[in-house]
């Protein structure tokens, strides 16, 4: 698995079973959701049908089928080009008919050249496409019954030639350019599946990497945006008709080389055979989406469908009614898979799972440490009102305050008075997590973004956005999606929680209602590189290096509990609890001066949200059929901060019993004697004065282990 | 585009290195040896004949493709005839229906020459010139391969059928002495679809006969052999040409008996004369000898379609005997024709046939 997964797999903290681990709504929702599905289900589908047939064709049908896929399969391009073009082409069959039989007219009854004759074929066609394509393209026709008019007229007319030289071009008359087309080989390879599969290989180089496919793709999903966006609409109309004919009457020229045929049916009902083959092959009857690749495997299963029926001696009316099924069943695949497919996927994609929860801590002791109180009530504010939402704060050696909020910026207050506000940097996305690296950078977490650093002159730059995908994912966990609190250790490594690799971040709440171990913990190198240091956590929110410098504490908000990871020294590599079954759920964690920690809990657990967390199939139709606002959740509106030692043991809690002042903290930061209360709700930042006895010697800003990190006299 | 330039190289190189080579033409290979032969001493007792040509069919397969099998008294017919012959000696007789459907002809003859699933192919030929290649093919892969009924560009070691050119000619002389009979010089040429060896010898020599009796053939049409459009395309003739018309040729029976409605309708139309329009065709089993009665046909040039299963199933016996490489020897049989009409088609044994 180590090949598969990076870092410390944190999924048994979850008290969940290996079943627990595979979300089989949300992988078929990732499965789904790939725009290569809409091609592949009707290709899959296809190629079953495509081995059923060979079954009964025989496995050597290989050459005979190559042979005829290399007239047919032209048509299959050309088709699938018009289709994707937004239109249709039904006359391919009688542009065959005209071309094979004007080809055989002009050799045998005209005694033309045949240098003369082989340009002739497929310029035949291209003209016979070009009257396609000026009457849908200019006149405004549409395409379906204009072509299906261009058969009858095409066709006539090709059956009219051969009435008119039906003794004629039996002539027997030999030429060196059919026995090229006929039996010649390059490099041991029939010359007709050369040119058969050179014609593949530029049309789809074309298609899928010129700016002519491009258009074409436009104009195909949508005329409308393509003509506001300047494409020549008309004359891409007109030019994959033209293409489409002309290929037709390349592929009429190699079906007179091959079976010379003169009867007046040559080309009936290829119209069929080509649509059908291009449907089986994923191509959209809607326009826009399709390759000429899966094309031709369609085509390949048409032919082998048809040398199947030989094979078994069918009678004849059995393969166009085949044929007809397929279309039918694919056409009907086509339309409800292409409408569906993305609305399942979106369906699917919320799976919540298990996690195990202890028995709910009773708080409620009013001797107890729990016991509310209304000390942070008193905290006065900073920045009431100009600040939006802070989630975490930092403070500089000079006392400023740093803020930022949810508009994407980061206000500066100068101390000492706070009242001075300016907006020292702009982020542009959700910030979150605030920590001071050694050379004096604000590092920003940034929800949406990723991890950011600003420079004392207020210069944002990027330290990382990115880390390596896992391996054989469908889905992409490339990106620091929501890269929520982080912390510099000694070495000038940046550890980071990314709480949810799939959840937006102005969708956190749907995060803490699925329960999945969606989260992880990436360290960022000051060289820029990342790692994935844990993976498979439930909700990772809070990130601090440990005193010591040789562990950090992650907290998981969605199991009620703080861990440690050491990073350094004998454990290095190791996780092991500090503290569990928490009566809330646990956010941003920093350093307290007196060598303690300090923890906001973002919400606290009730017995209604413990009770929803043991039932996944509820939260599953709560998400599906409430509105967000309707959600049972844990309970938010609380203030509450504690202080924590080394061993997880809860030294103090504080409260906003009022719950007026500060509803929700999220983060709390201690400098030179206060406590700076920041939350993500709120519209100030509070800065209520510690207590002597919480007050240390030790600056919780500075990065430990450093020179800065080093116990002070105490201010008192 | 830096791909298609690699690929133009790479082809490029393809090209210098292996050069543009041709498949090898089949030619005809070595004749063969007498020693080869089932009955290379012509001295053998009754017993010993017997059980050589018996042996020799034991176990080989016999691939019959016409171009219409089912519903179809001509090719069902033959099919009989080989089956009866040739299964009691342990071969094996099976037919593979075209339904019309040069595509499938191909594809199907392919197939067994890939699978080499006979060892004679009994080819009912579309057209002249649609399995050319697949003859050459046969041939090649060890495969006898015998053209029944309708010639073809290309010879196999056999062809066994009507001599369709004369039998035009001397049908077409029946009609231009009822016709000069009747003083009218328009004749109508109704054919297959034009490309098949039945066509192109029933068309030119009717053309030749009729132009050098001083007649006129009027217009040359393609019924593709389909019932409906031969009687579509009389009716539209008698629509146009009324009683100055004389005569339909029509090729092969079964169109005949459309053609006869059409005229019979315009008789009842009052758009011709009973008897005025006379309708001539080729072959004729009982259903033409009925129409034949009834005067809905004419006359026709009635050939020993019933010998023509027997004669090939000879050919087949021969063509194993002989043990000669495919494609060594080339060789044409023509089948007797009669002209009858209603007064003397029952003195015939090759007019009048049933079904097998």
């Amino acid at each position: 698995m180590g090949f598969l997964t990076q870092g410390i797999d944190s999924f048994p903290l979850t008290g969940g079973g290996w079943r627990d681990r595979f979300a089989s709504g949300r992988a078929l929702s990732d499965l789904i959701g790939k725009r290569w599905m809409e091609g592949a289900v009707p290709l899959t589908l296809a190629l079953v049908v495509g081995m059923i047939a060979l079954s009964f064709a025989g496995s050597n049908v290989g050459p005979l089928a190559l042979d005829e896929l290399s007239e047919k399969g032209l048509l299959a391009i050309g088709l699938t080009v018009v289709m994707v073009g937004g239109g249709i082409d039904l006359s391919v069959g009688a542009i065959v008919a005209a071309a094979s039989l004007t080809s055989l007219v002009a050799h045998r009854a005209w005694d033309l050249p045949m240098l003369l004759v082989v340009p002739g074929a497929v310029l035949l066609g291209a003209l016979l496409g070009l009257i396609n394509g000026l009457l849908i393209g200019k006149a405004g026709m549409r395409p379906f019954i204009t072509t299906l008019v261009t058969l009858l007229a095409f066709g006539g007319g090709a059956r009219m030639l051969q009435a008119h030289y039906s003794i004629e071009i039996t002539s027997p008359k030999q030429d060196y350019v059919w026995y090229v087309l006929r039996e010649g080989r390059l490099a041991g390879v029939p010359i007709a599946w050369v040119i058969f599969f050179g014609v593949l290989i530029v049309v789809h180089i074309a298609l899928t990497r010129s700016r002519w496919g491009w258009w074409i793709t436009a104009v195909g999903s949508d005329r409308r945006s393509a003509r506001r966006n300047g494409i020549p609409i008309e004359r891409v109309t007109v030019m994959v008709y033209v293409l489409s004919g002309a290929l037709a009457g390349l592929s009429g020229l190699l079906l007179a080389a091959r079976l010379g045929r003169t009867d007046p049916t040559v080309g009936q009902g290829l119209e069929l055979v080509a649509l059908t083959a291009v449907v089986l092959g994923g191509v959209s009857l809607k326009g826009g989406r399709g390759s000429v690749l899966r094309a031709t495997i369609g085509m390949l299963v048409v032919i082998l469908i048809f040398q199947a029926t030989v094979s078994q001696g069918l009678e004849g009316a059995y393969y166009p009614t085949i044929l007809a099924l397929a279309l039918l069943v694919f056409a009907v695949l086509d339309l409800k898979w292409g409408k569906y497919r993305a609305l399942a996927a979106g369906k699917l994609k919320n799976d919540p799972g298990k996690v195990v929860l202890g028995a709910l801590p009773d708080i409620t002791d009013p001797a107890g440490i729990w016991a509310l109180n209304d000390k942070l009530t008193t905290a006065p504010p900073i920045g009431l009102g100009v600040i939006e939402g802070a989630e975490d704060i930092a403070i500089g050696d000079d006392g400023s305050l740093y803020a930022g909020d949810r508009r994407g910026w980061v206000w500066r207050f100068a101390g000492p008075d706070y009242t001075d506000g300016k907006v020292f940097a702009r982020t542009g996305g959700l910030v979150l997590g605030h920590a001071w690296d050694a050379e004096k950078n604000l590092v920003l977490a940034v929800g949406g973004m990723g991890v950011y650093k600003v420079d004392p002159d207020g210069e944002v730059s990027l330290a990382a956005n990115r880390v390596r995908r896992t391996r054989l994912s469908l889905f992409d966990d490339s990106a620091l999606r929501f890269a929520d609190d982080l912390d510099v250790a000694p070495d000038g490594s940046i550890y980071v929680s990314d709480f949810s690799t799939r959840t937006n971040a102005a969708e956190y709440m749907l995060e803490l209602v699925e329960l999945r171990a969606n989260g992880r913990v990436v360290r960022i190198d000051p060289d820029g590189s990342t790692e994935i240091v844990s993976t498979n956590n439930v909700f990772p929110n809070g990130i601090c290096t440990s005193h010591d410098g040789q562990s950090i504490l992650v907290a998981s908000t969605g199991l009620c509990r703080v861990d440690r990871l050491w990073i350094s020294g004998p454990k290095q590599g190791q996780m092991e609890p500090v503290m569990e079954n928490l009566p809330g759920y646990p956010d941003n964690i920093n350093r307290a001066s007196d060598g303690n920690y300090w923890m906001a809990f973002v919400a606290m657990r009730t017995p209604s949200s413990d009770l929803l967390v043991k039932y996944p199939d509820v939260r599953r139709r709560m998400i599906k059929e409430l509105p967000v606002d309707n959600w049972v959740v844990p309970q938010m509106n609380v203030s509450c901060v504690l202080k924590f030692n080394e061993n997880g043991e809860v030294l103090k809690v504080l409260w906003d019993s009022s719950l007026e002042k500060y509803p929700m903290v999220t983060s709390v930061k201690e400098h030179q004697g206060h406590l700076f209360l920041a939350g993500v709700n709120n519209n100030r930042v509070g800065r209520f004065a510690l207590d002597p006895e919480d007050i240390g010697p030790i600056d919780p800003g500075a990065v430990p282990g450093t020179e800065a990190a080093r116990p002070k006299e105490a201010i008192r | 585009m830096k791909v298609l330039k690699v690929l133009g190289i790479v082809m490029a190189t393809l090209l210098i290195v292996t050069g543009c080579s041709v498949g090898e033409s089949s030619g005809p290979s070595d004749s063969g040896k007498k020693s080869d032969q089932v009955f290379a001493d012509p001295n053998s007792t009754l017993t010993d004949t017997v059980e050589k040509a018996v042996g020799s069919m034991d176990g080989k397969r016999v691939a019959f493709v016409p171009l219409l099998l089912k519903g179809y008294g001509l090719t069902s017919n033959w099919f009989e005839s080989m089956k009866i012959a040739l299964e009691p000696m342990g071969a094996e007789v099976t037919a593979y229906d075209a339904n019309f459907d040069p595509q499938k002809m191909v594809s199907t003859i392919d197939q067994i020459i890939r699978d080499k699933s006979a060892d004679v192919l009994v080819l009912h030929n579309i057209d002249v010139g649609i399995l050319v290649n697949q003859i050459a093919a046969a041939e090649k892969a060890g495969i006898y391969v015998i053209s029944v009924n309708m010639l073809s560009n290309r010879l196999g070691d056999a062809y066994v059928g009507p001599n369709t050119g004369l039998a035009a000619s001397d049908i077409a002389d029946r009609a231009i002495a009822d016709c000069k009979a009747k003083g009218k010089k328009n004749i109508s040429i109704i054919d297959g679809p034009g490309n098949d060896g039945a066509s192109i010898e029933w068309v030119t020599n009717i053309e030749r006969q009729v132009k050098e009796a001083g007649l006129t053939v009027t217009e040359v049409a393609h019924s593709n052999y389909d019932n409906a459009t031969a009687r579509e395309i009389a009716a539209t003739t008698l629509q146009k040409q009324k009683s100055d018309l004389c005569a339909f040729m029509v090729l092969f029976d079964l169109n005949s008996l459309a053609v006869g409605d059409a005229v019979q309708e315009a008789v009842g139309n009052g758009l011709v004369k009973n008897g005025d329009v006379g309708v001539y065709t080729f072959s004729a089993d009982a259903a033409v000898c009925d129409a034949m009665d009834q005067g809905l046909v004419t006359a026709s040039a009635a050939y020993d379609v019933t010998g023509m299963g027997a004669a090939v199933t000879a050919t087949i016996q021969q063509l194993i005997q002989m043990n000669q490489p495919p494609g060594s020897f080339h060789t044409v049989s023509f089948l007797g024709h009669r002209v009858v009409d209603k007064t003397d088609m029952h003195n015939y044994n090759v007019a009048c046939w049933v079904n097998q």
